[in-house]
This record gives C-alpha cells, structure tokens and sequence, in this order.
C-alpha cells in the first residue's frame, strides 16, 4: 500500500494488483496507466507463444515447452541470463562487425558472413527434359492417355506442337519454358499437380545458383508485428554468402524492408522453408504497412513442402530443426525458434545485445541450414 | 387474405367470449391499418427499374427519401419500423451505383451470421434479376479459406459481421481492391451497437475509415435501426459522421391487435405460465393463423413445442408435423431448413428464442406470442412487428408472466404503447476501450498525429505514450508502430463473451454448440436437454475437453439449474470520500456457482439433486459503500423493508448509472446484501460486466453525487406507487424483483444525500 496526492488534493490510498506503485502524475495518467498494464498482460496471454501457468511453480512458461517438459524452456533462460552476463556493457558494432546502412527509409545494421557451402543445383537441361516428358502437365491427360500418346510415338511436349487436341496447350508450355518464366511455369504445374510436385523443385534448374535468394526472417509475433531480422543467403561458387539485416529499434524496420528489396531483381527466385504460409506473407504485409513498393510474385521454392513428399515417414516432424539434426547433425548451441521474440524483447527493455546475438546466430544457423536442406533435395 | 382476416377475428371472438380466456384479457390495442405512401423515384438507373417492374415494386416515401439522400452524398440512418423495407430503401440506390461505376464496392456489416445468409439470398436475387455484375459474398469465420482469396479479388459486396470485420482489418492491404473502391457501409440493425459493445463497434468503424482514407475512398454510411430517442446522435456517434434521418415511413401497415394475456389476472393460478402459452399457441395454429411463439429461454422454445406437438396429435395429428422449435445452438443447415419451412407455410406453428427477432426473413406471419415481457420496449415491438407482412389483421400476444415487471405492464397498457423511444449511448472516450483501438490501428498502419486525430478525437496521443511505457507500440519516423508480441485484434475483445465452446455429443454426433456459462447451466450432469423435440439425458459434462456426453431418453420431466451468486472484493484500489459517504472501488470477484438442480414434471418439483460442479469466477472492477447506519436506523424507525430498500436503492441506481457513464443498462451489474461477509455491514456493489472491467463503475465514483442526486428524483418523481420498472423494477433481477419495497428506497436515497451534503 501507499499513500499519494491526487491531481485534487485528496489523499487516498492506492493498490494495484498486488504491485504497489508510487504514482506522480494525475489522476487521468493513473487510470490510463491500469488500463495499459491490463492490456499489456491480455496481449502477452494471446501473443503466439501463449504462455500458461507451471504446474508446481507460479511461474508462467510458454505453452510450447508445457507440453514437452520444461527443460528446454529451462535451459534457454540459462543461456539468456549467461548472455546478458557476458555481454554487459558490450556494444553490438564492437562485437559483431557489420556496417550501419543507410538508405531512403533510414538505417539498420548490414551483417555479411561467408560460409563454405557446395550448393547442388539441378541443371537446366535435366530440368527441361523432365519437365517436357511428362504429358500429365497438360489438361486433359492422365496415365492412359499418356501412355497411348508415348505408343503412339509422342516422346516428348516439343512432339506435340502439331496435336490437334494437345497441340495447343503444348505451344504454350513450351513458350513457358523457352522465355524461363519459371514463376508461371511452377503456377503450371500447381495447377496440375501441386505445388510442391518434384516438378516444382526441377524449375529451380532454369536459375543459375546465384540467381537464388535463401530467405529467413525473425519475428516478433506470429502476424502484424515488427520484423526483428531479415536473413539473405546467396551462393556463390563454393561459398554461401548470408546477409542480416538486424534492426537495433523497431523504427529500423522499413530501412531492412529496403535493403531486402535491393536483392530482389528481375531473375531472382526465392527459396525458404515453410515461406510459403510465413516468411513471404509476413513481408508482404510489412511492406504494406509501411507503404514500400516491392513485388515478391515470383518463382518461390518452399524446401518444407518437398521435403514433406521427399522424407515423408523418414522424418519424425518437419521442423527446420529436425530436419537439419537428421541430416547434417545437431546444432551445438541454439535458442528454440519460439523464443526469439522474447530474447528480442528482453534486448529491447535492456538494451543489453546478449540477447540479440543467440537471435542473430539462430537466424544464420537457420539460413545455412535452410541452403543445405534444399541442396539435398536436389541431389535427387 | 380474407381467410386470415377472418380468422383473426374469429380468434379474438374466442378470447372475448370464452370463459377459458376472456377474464384473462387485461387489454386489447388496436394499432390501425394505414394506406401506402409513395414516394417520387424519378430516373431510376434501367436494370434496376426492370427489377422493380418485375416486382410490381413502387417506393414508399422513405425508400424514395433514402434513394434521394444517397444520390445525393449523405449519410443515412434509416428508422422506419420492421418490415417497412429498410432493405429496399438501400439496395436500389447501392445497385444502381453499382452499375453506374463498375469497380464500385460496398460492405454490409450485421451483427449476426444469421442475418448475413438472410440477406445473401435477398442480393443474389437482386443481381440476378437485375443483371448487375456484384457477386455478393459473405466473408465470415464460417467462410473456407479456399474461397477466400475468390471473394477478395472479385466481391463487388461483401457481408459480414463486427467480430470478423475486426481481425480482417489487419489484412487490410489484401482488401486493397475493394476497400479502395469503397462507395457504402452499410449498418444494419445498428440498434444492437451500444454501450461497451456500441462504444467497440464505434471505434472499429473509425479504424475502417482510416484505412479507406489511405486507399482513397470515402464511404457514405447507411445505419439501419429500431425507432431510437436519438438517431441522429447516435449514427455520428457510431462512424463519426453526420447523417440524415430516414423517418417518414410509407409501408402500408395492417390492423394489428395487440392482446396483454394475464394468466394471473385473479391472482389464480391453475396451471403454469409455459402452459397457458401452449394453450394460446395451439388456439392459434388451430384457427389457421401461422404463429411464431417467442420464449425467453432456448428450453422453453423446445418444451412448447414439445408439448404442443404432443397434445395436438390427439386431436389433429396432421398438424402435429407442422410445428417445430427454432433457435441459436442448431446447426446452420437445420436453421435453413426450418426457416424455408416456414416461409413457404408448410409450418403451422414455430417456438423461437429471440434468435428470430432481428430481421431474418421468414416471411408473413399471422400471429405472434411472446411468453413473459422481452426485456426492453424495442424487443416487445420488434417481435410483435414478425405479425402482418402480409396484408390483413394481424394479431400479437403478450403474456404475463409471474413477475413484476410483467404483471406492471399487464395492469399499465398505456405505459407499453406510449412509451418514449430508449437512447442508444455510445462512448468513444473510455479509455479501456480507445486504447485497445489505438493499439489495433497502429498495428494496421503506422499512426500519424495529429493526422489521425481526426477519427480518435479523444485520447489517441495520451493512449499511444501509454501504449509505449508498455512497450507496446513505438514511435518511429513512420509515425507510431505497434511493438507487441502478440496479435493486437486477439486482445481486444468486441464484447465480454467466453469463447470456449462445448460440444453436446449423442452417440458421437454432433447435435449442437454451447459457451461455457450455457453448459454449466443447462448441460450438468442429469440435465434433461431437449433438442428438436426429442429429450435427452446429459451423462456427462467433461469440462477439459468441452465435451458434453448425451444419451436419448423419452422422459416427462424437465430440470432447472439451482445458483448461487457471491462477489467477494479482492482488493480496494481507492477510496473517494463524498461528504461523511465512503465510496471504495476496486477489484472484486463475481463467483456463480451452480449448486444442484430440480427436476419438475409439469411445473411441480418431483426431487432436487446436488451437483458438484467448479464456480464460475469472474474477475471485474466495482464500486461499492456501506450503507450508512443512519440510513438503516431511518427505514427501520418507519417500519418499513430494509432490504427491500436496499435491492430498490441498487436497481434504480443501475437504472441511471448508463446515462452518467455512457452505457447499456445490460453492460452493468449489481449485489446488494445486508450483511455482506467482506464489509459486515449492509453494502451495495455495483459492477462492469466485462472481465476485468471496462472503467464504468470507475467512472461512476468520478460521478456518484450526480448519479444518486438523479436516482433520488427519478424514484420519488415516478407517480407508480409500488415500485415499477420506470424506476425500481430491474428487466434482468436475479431474484424476480423480490424483495422490493419504494418507499424504504426512497428513505435511504435521501439518507444517502444527506451523507454526501455533510
């Protein structure tokens, strides 16, 4: 309990859920104030990461680990109070070096790093004949009808430009393929197939491996809230080129949307794990927001989806995560991706970059992880 | 038409005459029949001419009235009673818009999913015959996601409803074709949108016009109500926006008679309330008239049916599969079927809760009932208007039940008819309720002051720094971003409602839905449930899994819930002295607990079982004083009801507190105790409906000298000597208005005034 003046002179006493608090400011603050914390907590109870009450503790954890022993969840606090240590009073720019950018929309923090990475590609010409041997991508045929095409000496689409029936619809996939549309191409196919057909993935063959651009970003929240990084990758030659772009504030946020776009051109397809539902929406509706110009409609390469049909019963679940543990081994130490946004927030109330440096090397681990992923699926 | 018109007659020649009925009688008013108005429509665009052509349709003055208006550029709030057609008054003007420009957009907003298929089949209509380009859709949480996508590219109007408008509004930059040719929101039933909930809408209806502004359009507003004190008033309230008001009615009406039924009109009691309903209600089907019969709970809907049903095959068993219940709880495609089924008059006779009273379509009927007083004037004439579409006597039916307020209007007709139209109060200066918006808008687009003042007039610049000591939004160089975790929509409720549901299984199938407060009333364990006329047994009530386990079982019986209601105060935030009175507010709990129930065959209680179910805990804010001993010591000197005076002194300041705080009366509650266990003493807690409070009862402390000051005149002004629901009758009393004693209300306010002058 506590004792203060109110705007009018009348003393009275004051309690606030169970937190005493000494108030200054008018009677008008002091209830906005209440309202506030009472909002804060509503939104902290609805945010993703929906947090529920340990059983033998008062402790609030995130739902995620309840369910899964709180270990993880444990663990993770551990390494966040040893990062906070570590790293008191260290300045970001001092410990991971990178440069300010500057652009139109202002500044954020540029990040590069070089990882050596042989990315598997698939080449075009296998692509091609991949993509023009299967008649099934035309309306109107299935299994018998290719088969009695394939007897009657059609062996590939380019054979039936002349067909009376297919004649057209081969002219026009083929006009596809020539011009490399490969956004339409993959539209094709979703179509016909689906999206994640393995044809899908083939398309990839008609992009030079530079020509693919690896995207991962972190989040505060699961919609409509402020990006904490955007991730980039690129391959070239027997290395993988991965660029940050790290907001130090939320107001750096449109600056990383800038900088994102700046390696979007007119060639480039993006590849991602689960961006297709996430990363790509999650821009989309940022850019939006802040009224910045940029299409992402374009060839997107969503390694979840092939690696559903490709390790389906092989793998326990399809989380990043695993996958990268099954095939290239555990990472030695990591934050669970459902955490990042409260290590951010933690960075932000005490600016203490500890925090911000596990989400930093998530994000990387993730985009390096994400290149590897895509290049077995090529293997084939 | 003639055959109804007799038949009417020939029915209240049954009430006049018959012993069984005639004493019971208390009032027939005659509502007289009216000829046409029609206004001037001159130029009509040509399909939509033909439409009305084919329709043999001329407009009313008010259709005409309205048409004249939105060509014009105004905003409309249109109140001409139900069926009148209100829908028309709109459609014409927004088809021909739609035609005229085709990108043209518009977005009708109803305050139900019912009402949204309803009026679907209305405009699918309209774009048929019409041949104008619009398909209209419903975008709603019943809408799969793969149509989704469809319905943003190519909707010309989209319907939907308040809860869904406001989590579509983030994905607003997926909306950019349709919210950037944006000609018309249209508001129906607006009436639904006051106090906390009206005060919610108001503000999500700011954030939409926001972001129209930033695509570049700017909406006319159509608002569609019952008759209101303050129309106009409230439309700039809701959007923000001046209107033109809509009143000159031009629908012909039908002689209507308005019967007050008393089942206690000699204080005796034979037989139940429910039974003399049942007993009206098979008069009426018998004599030919469609009647809708509307019952104050979803249980009553079904046992009248039941019992009608039953009790008919003896006589006429042909009509017996052509009466059945209606209400919310059944699943969409059985809604369908009964409501085409009664359209198309192969129902006789239909028993709903009030789930049928806003303006879904079930075209004409004959007679309605409604079992007990509706609650408020509007209800009472929004049912009653379900009688006479079509053209002839129409006749509706009210019975009294065994209550105060009822029993009031059965002995005060003249109060019911000229009653003066009720306000619809709306605040967009609460604080609770405006921070939330801001909060969602900055989580739309980034906030801009001063420009965004404009919409958020009041307490946007103080609700975003406050926003920002919570970390939850920044101020940035694009103006002022959310910063939150999580999603803003989730924690900003529209209204108070719990939104787990549980699911009542029979035999693994799915029968119907439930919130929470429902299953803990009518679904415990042992709880007969009746559903489309068949009875049901509850074996089972899992909470955790919100699983409801039934087993069919043809039973007579039926059982009625047995609740407890305490509030306990978890902590005093402050104190305000008003002269010698001490005001507290703080945090209470409100806990409901559900203690056992009753079983009753045929009203008569045959046993009573206990029940071991958790309470329902309710976290709100509270005001609340200890009645002044000086005030008990005063009643009691004048030999008259303490506690009575105390449960009046509640009620009535319930009943004034709305128009202080800008509320609905139902957006506030009230306990009153003489010995409360938290005080000792006698105190009275009055209460935010809203779990964790939504700042109205903090409010009334700001106000509490005015609030009592207005209570004191407007019961000692009433000219009712026992108390009425003017002044201390309560529409939702937990104990059915008992005890109640005015004159030892009256003692105590005054008391009370006293206090504060000290």
């Amino acid at each position: 309990m506590c004792l203060s003046k109110l705007a009018n002179g009348v003393f009275c006493t004051i309690q606030r859920w169970g937190r005493p608090i000494v108030l200054s400011e008018g009677q008008d603050n002091r209830k906005l104030k209440r309202v506030g914390e009472g909002l804060r907590s509503r939104v902290t109870l609805t945010s993703d990461v929906a947090y529920k009450q340990s059983a033998n503790s008062s402790q609030f954890i995130p739902a995620l680990f309840y369910t899964q022993g709180q270990n993880d969840y444990t663990q993770a606090l551990e390494l966040k109070r040893a990062l906070i240590k570590e790293h008191e009073g260290d300045v970001l720019e001092e410990i991971i070096p990178g440069s300010e950018l500057v652009n139109e929309r202002g500044t954020c923090y540029r990040i590069e790093s070089l990882e050596k990475v042989r990315l598997q590609t698939i080449c075009s010409n296998k692509a091609k004949e991949s993509l023009i041997s299967d008649f099934k991508l035309l309306f109107g045929v299935r299994e018998a009808t290719e088969n009695a095409l394939k007897d009657g000496g059609y062996r590939t689409i380019e054979d039936l430009v002349e067909h009376n029936r297919f004649g057209e619809q081969a002219r026009r996939f083929l006009e596809l393929i020539e011009a490399l549309d490969t956004g339409e191409i993959i539209e094709w196919i979703g179509e016909r197939f689906s999206k994640s057909h393995p044809l899908a993935l083939h398309t990839s063959g008609f992009h030079t491996p530079d020509e693919l651009l690896f995207v991962d970003i972190e989040t505060l929240g699961l919609f409509s809230s402020p990006i904490i990084i955007i991730g980039l990758a690129k391959s070239i030659g027997e290395t993988l080129n991965v660029y940050q772009y790290v907001l130090r504030d939320v107001h750096e946020e449109p600056a990383a949307l800038a900088a994102f776009l700046s390696h979007v051109d007119a060639h480039c397809a993006l590849v991602t794990y689960n961006g297709r539902t996430f990363d790509v929406p999650y821009l989309e509706q940022r850019l939006a927001y802040y009224q910045i110009h940029g299409d992402l409609h374009r060839a997107h390469f969503d390694a979840l989806h092939f690696a559903r049909r490709k390790w389906h019963g092989v793998m326990p679940d399809f989380r990043l995560f695993t996958i990268q543990k099954h095939l290239l081994g555990a990472r030695e130490t990591d934050i669970p991706g459902a955490l990042v946004p409260e290590f951010y927030e933690t960075y932000l109330r005490t600016q203490n970059i500890g925090p911000l440096l596990a989400v930093i090397e998530h994000n990387r681990q993730d985009l390096v992880a994400l290149a590897h992923i895509f290049s077995k699926l090529c293997e084939g | 038409m003639r055959g109804i018109s007799t038949s009417v007659k020939a029915v209240l020649r049954i009430l006049q005459s018959d012993p069984a009925y005639f004493n019971k009688v208390e009032h027939i008013e005659v509502l007289p029949a009216r000829e046409p108005v029609y206004g001037e429509a001159s130029d009509i665009e040509s399909k939509v001419e033909a439409y009305l052509q084919r329709k043999t349709i001329r407009l009313y003055q008010h259709q005409s009235d309205a048409r004249k208006a939105l060509r014009a550029g105004k905003n409309v709030v249109i109140t001409t009673p139900t069926a009148s057609g209100k829908t028309l008054a709109f459609n014409v003007p927004i088809f021909e818009e739609l035609e005229r420009d085709r990108s043209a957009t518009a977005l009708y907003v109803f305050p139900t999913k019912a009402l949204a298929n309803d009026q679907l089949k209305v405009l699918d209509e309209l774009e048929r015959i019409c041949g104008i380009p619009v398909n209209p859709s419903i975008y709603d949480g019943d809408t799969p996601s793969h149509k989704r996508p469809k319905i943003r590219a190519t909707a010309r109007i989209v319907i939907t409803n308040p809860y869904e408008l406001h989590h579509v509004l983030p994905w607003h930059y997926k909306w950019q074709r349709f919210l950037a040719h944006l000609k018309f929101i249209v508001l129906d039933e607006a009436h639904v949108y006051r106090g906390v909930f009206g005060s919610n809408v108001a503000l999500l209806v700011r954030r939409l016009r926001r972001l129209c502004d930033y695509y570049g359009s700017h909406p006319q507003f159509v608002i569609s109500t019952a008759t209101l004190a303050n129309p106009i008033e409230f439309g700039e309230r809701l959007t923000g926006t001046t209107f033109d008001l809509i009143a000159r009615d031009g629908s012909p009406r039908d002689r209507k008679y308005f019967v007050l039924y008393n089942p206690y009109a000699n204080g005796i009691r034979t037989r139940s309330a429910h039974r003399e309903v049942e007993d009206l209600f098979l008069l009426f089907i018998r004599n030919k008239l469609q009647t809708l019969c509307f019952t104050p709970s979803r249980k009553m809907a079904e046992l009248i049916a039941l019992w009608a049903r039953k009790d008919i095959r003896e006589v006429t068993p042909s009509l017996a599969d052509r009466i059945a219940a209606y209400r919310a709880g059944y699943l969409p495609a059985t809604r369908r079927q009964i409501e085409a089924r009664l359209k198309s008059g192969s129902l006789a006779g239909i028993t709903s809760t009030n789930a049928l009273e806003l303006g879904i379509d079930i075209g004409s009927l004959d007679a309605v009932i409604m079992a007990g007083y509706p609650g408020t004037i509007v209800s009472t004439m929004q049912q009653a208007g379900r009688a006479g579409r079509g053209k002839g006597d129409s006749l509706a039916t009210l019975v009294g039940f065994y209550d105060p307020l009822d029993q009031y209007f059965m002995k005060h007709p003249d109060v019911l008819f000229g009653w003066s139209h009720e306000h619809a109060i709306i605040d967009i200066s609460n604080e609770y309720i405006t921070i939330g918006h801001a909060m969602c808008a900055a989580a739309e687009l980034p906030v801009r002051l001063p420009h965004d003042e404009v919409y958020f007039p009041k307490l946007l610049a103080a609700s975003l720094e406050e926003l920002e000591r919570q970390g939850l939004a920044k101020n940035t160089a694009s103006g002022w971003v959310y910063s939150g975790t999580g999603r803003a929509t989730e924690a900003v409720p529209l209204n108070g409602l719990s939104s787990q549901v549980f699911k009542m299984l029979y035999e693994g199938r799915l029968l119907e839905t439930l919130d929470e407060t429902r299953a803990y009333r009518e679904a415990h364990k042992g709880a007969v449930v009746l559903h489309d006329g068949e009875t049901y047994v509850v074996e089972q009530l899992n909470l955790s899994a919100g699983i409801i386990s039934v087993n069919k079982k043809d039973v007579d019986f039926f059982t009625e819930p047995i609740k407890t209601v305490e509030l306990h105060i978890i902590e005093e935030f402050e104190t305000q002295q008003k002269g010698a009175l001490t005001i507290s507010f703080g945090a209470v709990e409100v806990v409901e607990q559900y203690v056992g129930y009753k079983t009753l065959r045929y009203d008569q209680v045959i046993s009573a079982e206990s029940l071991d179910l958790p309470p329902l805990r309710f976290k709100t804010t509270a005001l609340w004083f200890i009645v002044p001993e000086a005030a008990v010591a005063r009643v009691e000197n004048k030999q008259l009801d303490v506690t009575g005076g105390i449960h009046g002194a509640e009620h009535a300041l319930i009943a004034v507190m709305p128009l202080h705080v800008m509320c609905d009366r139902r957006d506030i509650g009230g306990v009153s105790a003489m010995h409360h266990p938290d005080t000792g003493q006698p105190t009275i807690f009055i209460y935010d409906g809203f779990e964790g409070g939504i700042g109205l009862s903090e409010k009334a402390v700001e106000l509490f000298a005015d609030i009592a000051t207005m209570t004191r005149e407007l019961v000692g002004g009433c000219s009712c000597e026992v108390g009425c629901p003017a002044c201390i009758y309560s529409p939702k009393c937990g104990n059915d208005n008992k005890p109640l004693d005015k004159e030892a209300t009256i003692v105590l306010l005054d008391e009370l005034k006293a206090q504060m002058a000290a």
